[in-house]
């Protein structure tokens, strides 16, 4: 605890800059280049202590190279970047205090599972018996302690990328960055990495920043998610907010899938109404943000379209809309439907147990949506 | 924690005086670029200038006396059009053979393909000693054209053109082969069995995916084995006949005979135009063509509407029986010299035939007494040894700097690198030639050394340029990150994973310097190597001290083979074989 306090105050006293004394990593209006192509446009990002973020975005969006700069892998062109409060622009990666996995694991082929977690110690010059000791705690803590004499190649994907891990957290670094590291392993393997890679974040508290293009990957394991696109942060939050309250079209349809609808927007302040070109209305919307009236974008995430069967020529409630099952696709956990709403063809997903269960092609229903699950966006003119 | 926090400062302290590599690693192929500046590209520049800058003065003397010169030409026109003929059967036996390559299974691929490296890798000397015995006027191939009852009498087939033919033939198809199998190899097999599930026949599926796919791997092939046959030096000196000279021939003459500089230079010149006009063409070709957007004119054209319904008329078993055996064919014609001249070597001294009259040792009793033998053999040993660790280090350097460099930086700079390795034989030969005669260097030790490192260096570079793109950059990283300098991290990562792959290429940079013949002929004075001393023999006497010599040399190169497999066989970053057949 003293040698954290003596550091941190070392820190402050060296760069008397902006961010709490906490932080874990600060970038300030950081740009990259290559060519003519920004890979990043002046962004700027705290990563707290402690704090598991994950950058999401599409591939280009610029979350490698973010990456990239706070390892020292890339130079940024412009901006600040301070890790632990030291700046660390002119700070070669080996001096960087920085723990990585890499999306290919980058164990090295020549040594043990045991001397490959022991070379960091080895470099820190750590003494033999600390050495064994951390070694030793950080494969308990991944769960490989039976494996030190094993080589690479002896060890599956999913015991590799613990290797990895365990390797990046033994020197207790300030920050450990993930890169794409769950993007070599089956399906399977990747939703218990997502839940083990999240436990050990509990256990150690280390800072964590991890690059992913899987929307599941960053909703299950982050306590805040940075959506970048095309070298900007388009918006940062918890995963339920971002999930929830999305802040664009873009934002809404890369976390979940959507239906979008072309609606107009009007009513009186507090009882605002949705209407398409057909007449039809979504009443009484719930604006997380104030928007214009006028044409708008609508998303409605898939689980949040409500189906009920019509039977005979039941006519559908007021505020639902009317419409026929297109198809039905069994998902085992639940049913995908296509709805065909007169012309507008809707997207609902219903879980096991929630009635739908025996609806075919051709059979009518009502559709309805909750007044909080209508997500209300100003009018793009690219998607 | 307190621990690692304070060693973190220590070494802060230290970090000033710590060598940049860092985003420059390109640098590291300087000290390569530089030595074949000096060694390469210098005289061979000073060579040209040579030939139009005569006392201090610009003349276009040494170009009219060659264009005007019946005699020259004469022997440029017989060069192109024996390049062309060598060029059309190496590329036509040897496709068959790279497709058999390309289709056998497992094991018996790399059995095959060890006969087809062995050959190339062996002496040019060994192979040209093979065929003037074989081809000799009381050889093996005469007992038996004459016992058939073809030949009244033994021919001269030794010393003509046809022995040319087939000596520069057997040189140059394994290169071939070699080319074109590295392109097979990356055609997916997917498209063949996609076109064969939409109803192509197998002919047709070759014909029309297969064969244009493979078209550039052929083209490759037929351009690599023209430039090698326009400058061909020992085979048409050692097999050829003294009334149908090669142009290489009569430049080596000019040089190092009439010792007119002027002169030789520009036949260089005229040479080097000549074999490069082929790759020029293709390259005009390629440029029309993609300016029309179609970027592979002779693929479809030709493959897809006139060829195949021809090929078509032959049942698909017919063909594929006609590769198989074309394939053994070419594969016993490659494999066999090497064989005899073993079997020569245990024959009596001065009778080679097969079966020999007695066996004997007398050849190697006789080898190792005679310390005209012997020390050349040590030269040799000793020569090819500084090579060899000059090369590694050197091409070592480079390969690693840019490896890790961009992909332009790489291919730009392993070209410049390798490219002595695509010149015709004679022209870096001679070039350094005039170079170590300038400076006064000629018949010693040193420029021996230094010009049969020129071309180890562009081999050792490719071969271990392959084996460090082989290790991910992102180990480095790790390491780094691990918290070792860039220095520790070469040191305790780089290096031990490359390390079997730099021991080959360090040993075959050895090979190729011990197995040069054109360099130390011209240059080694009394300093003479052993192909030297064999080369010389050779036109002398053939007997069974010169097939034990060829034995040794072919045992050295199967013992060094050997070594690199067991060393490939256990390492992490391999050697692509088919990457260094393409470098």
């Amino acid at each position: 605890m003293n040698a954290t306090e003596e550091k941190s105050a070392a820190a402050t006293a060296v760069t008397p800059t902006a961010g709490s004394r906490t932080d874990s990593v600060v970038l300030e209006n950081v740009s990259k280049h290559y060519g003519s192509v920004y890979a990043l446009d002046a962004v700027s990002l705290t990563v707290g202590d402690g704090e598991f973020v994950t950058l999401l975005g599409p591939s280009g969006s610029g979350k490698t190279t973010c990456l990239q700069i706070m390892a020292g892998i890339a130079k940024p062109d412009d901006g600040a970047i301070r890790i632990a409060g030291r700046d660390v622009r002119r700070v070669p990666m080996h001096k960087r205090n920085i723990g990585m996995v890499f999306q290919n694991y980058a164990l090295f082929p020549n040594m043990t599972v045991a001397q490959n977690v022991l070379y960091p110690l080895r470099m820190r010059g750590w003494s033999k018996t600390d050495s064994l000791d951390a070694m030793r705690e950080a494969l308990r803590l991944v769960r490989l302690a039976d494996f030190e004499g094993r080589k690479p190649d002896q060890l599956s994907g999913g015991q590799q990328q613990r290797v990895a891990l365990a390797r990046a957290i033994v020197f207790k670094p300030s920050v450990l960055l993930l890169d794409e590291p769950l993007s070599a392993l089956d399906r399977l393997l990747r939703e218990e990495m997502q839940l083990e890679l999240r436990r050990v974040h509990e256990l150690t508290g280390m800072a964590t920043v991890c690059v992913t293009h899987d929307r599941t990957e960053a909703l299950t394991m982050s306590d805040r998610v940075v959506l970048l696109n095309k070298g900007r942060i388009v918006q940062e939050g918890s995963p339920r907010d971002m999930y929830d309250r999305s802040g664009s079209l873009f934002a809404a349809q890369f976390l979940g899938e959507v239906n979008r609808l072309r609606m107009t927007l009007g009513g009186a302040p507090g009882a605002k109404t949705l209407t398409d070109e057909r007449g039809r209305v979504i009443p009484d919307v719930l604006l997380a943000t104030p928007v214009r009236d006028g044409e708008v974008d609508v998303a409605i995430r898939v689980e949040n379209v409500h189906l009920l069967p019509l039977e005979g020529s039941a006519l559908a409630a007021p505020g639902s809309w009317e419409g026929t099952v297109e198809s039905a696709v069994f998902l085992g956990d639940g049913d995908r439907y296509v709805v065909d709403c007169g012309g507008t063809a809707l997207v609902a997903r219903s879980p096991r147990g929630s009635g739908t269960s025996g609806l075919g092609p051709g059979d009518r229903v009502q559709v309805r949506f909750a007044r909080d699950d209508v997500m209300v966006f100003e009018k793009e003119d690219a998607a | 924690m307190t621990a690692a926090a304070v060693r973190g400062d220590v070494s802060t302290t230290r970090s000033r005086r710590r060598i940049r590599f860092s985003s420059g690693s390109a640098g590291l192929a300087l000290p390569a670029l530089l030595f074949l500046a000096i060694f390469a590209i210098y005289p061979l520049v000073t060579f040209a200038i040579g030939s139009v800058w005569v006392r201090g003065a610009f003349t276009w003397v040494n170009y009219t006396q060659l264009f005007t010169s019946t005699y020259f030409g004469g022997v440029l026109l017989r060069t192109i059009l024996t390049a062309l003929t060598v060029m059309a059967v190496c590329v036509a036996i040897g496709y068959p053979l790279a497709y058999f390559l390309n289709r056998v299974p497992g094991r018996a691929k790399v059995i095959l393909i060890a006969l087809v490296v062995l050959p190339y890798l062996t002496s040019v000397l060994v192979r040209v000693f093979a065929w003037s015995a074989l081809l000799g006027l009381r050889g093996p191939i005469n007992t038996v054209l004459v016992a058939l009852g073809i030949f009244d009498q033994p021919q001269q087939l030794g010393h003509s053109f046809a022995g040319a033919l087939i000596g520069l033939v057997h040189v140059l198809t394994p290169i071939a082969v070699l080319t074109m199998w590295a392109t097979m190899s990356r055609i997916e097999r997917g498209h063949e069995v996609t076109a064969g599930a939409l109803g192509a026949s197998p002919v047709r599926v070759f014909a029309t995916i297969f064969l244009p796919l493979s078209m550039p791997g052929v083209i490759a092939a037929a351009l690599l084995v023209y430039v090698l046959a326009i400058g061909a030096y020992v085979i048409p000196v050692a097999l050829g006949a003294t009334n149908g000279l090669l142009f290489a021939q009569v430049v080596a003459d000019q040089a190092t005979v009439t010792l007119n500089w002027g002169l030789a230079g520009s036949m260089t010149v005229a040479m080097l135009i000549v074999s490069l006009l082929p790759l020029l063409l293709v390259r005009l070709v390629q440029a029309i063509a993609g300016r029309r957007r179609n970027p592979y004119p002779l693929r479809n054209r030709l493959a897809t509407r006139s060829v195949y319904p021809a090929f078509e008329l032959v049942p698909t078993p017919v063909w594929t029986w006609l590769f198989r055996v074309v394939a053994v064919l070419v594969l016993a014609f490659l494999v066999i010299p090497e064989i005899v001249v073993i079997i020569f070597s245990f024959g009596p001294f001065n009778s080679l035939s097969i079966p020999p009259d007695y066996w004997s040792v007398e050849g190697y009793q006789r080898f190792f007494a005679d310390d005209r033998w012997t020390e050349p053999m040590g030269r040799s040993f000793a020569f090819a040894a500084a090579d060899g660790v000059i090369a590694l280090v050197l091409g070592g350097l480079a390969a690693y700097g840019l490896a890790r460099s961009s992909g332009r930086v790489f291919a730009i700079g392993l070209a410049i690198l390798a490219f002595p390795l695509a010149l015709p034989e004679v022209v870096p030969a001679l070039s350094f030639y005039v170079f170590a005669n300038t400076f006064h260097l000629a018949g010693t030790s040193v420029a021996v050394i230094i010009g049969q490192a020129v071309t180890a260096i562009g081999l050792a570079a490719v071969i271990s340029s392959t084996v460090i793109r082989n290790i991910p950059v992102n180990l480095e990283y790790a390491s780094q990150m691990s918290g070792a300098s860039k220095t520790k991290t070469l040191l305790r990562i780089v290096a031990p994973l490359a390390l079997p792959g730099l021991i080959v290429a360090g040993l075959y940079a050895f090979l190729n310097a011990f197995d040069n013949l054109v360099l130390p002929l011209f240059v080694s004075g009394v300093n003479s190597t052993v192909p030297v001393k064999m080369f010389f023999s050779m036109q002398d006497q053939l007997n069974s001290v010169i097939a034990v010599v060829a034995t040794l040399l072919i045992g050295l190169l199967l013992a060094a083979t050997a070594i690199a497999v067991l060393l490939m066989s256990r390492a992490t970053a391999r050697i692509d074989v088919a990457d260094v057949a393409k470098g």
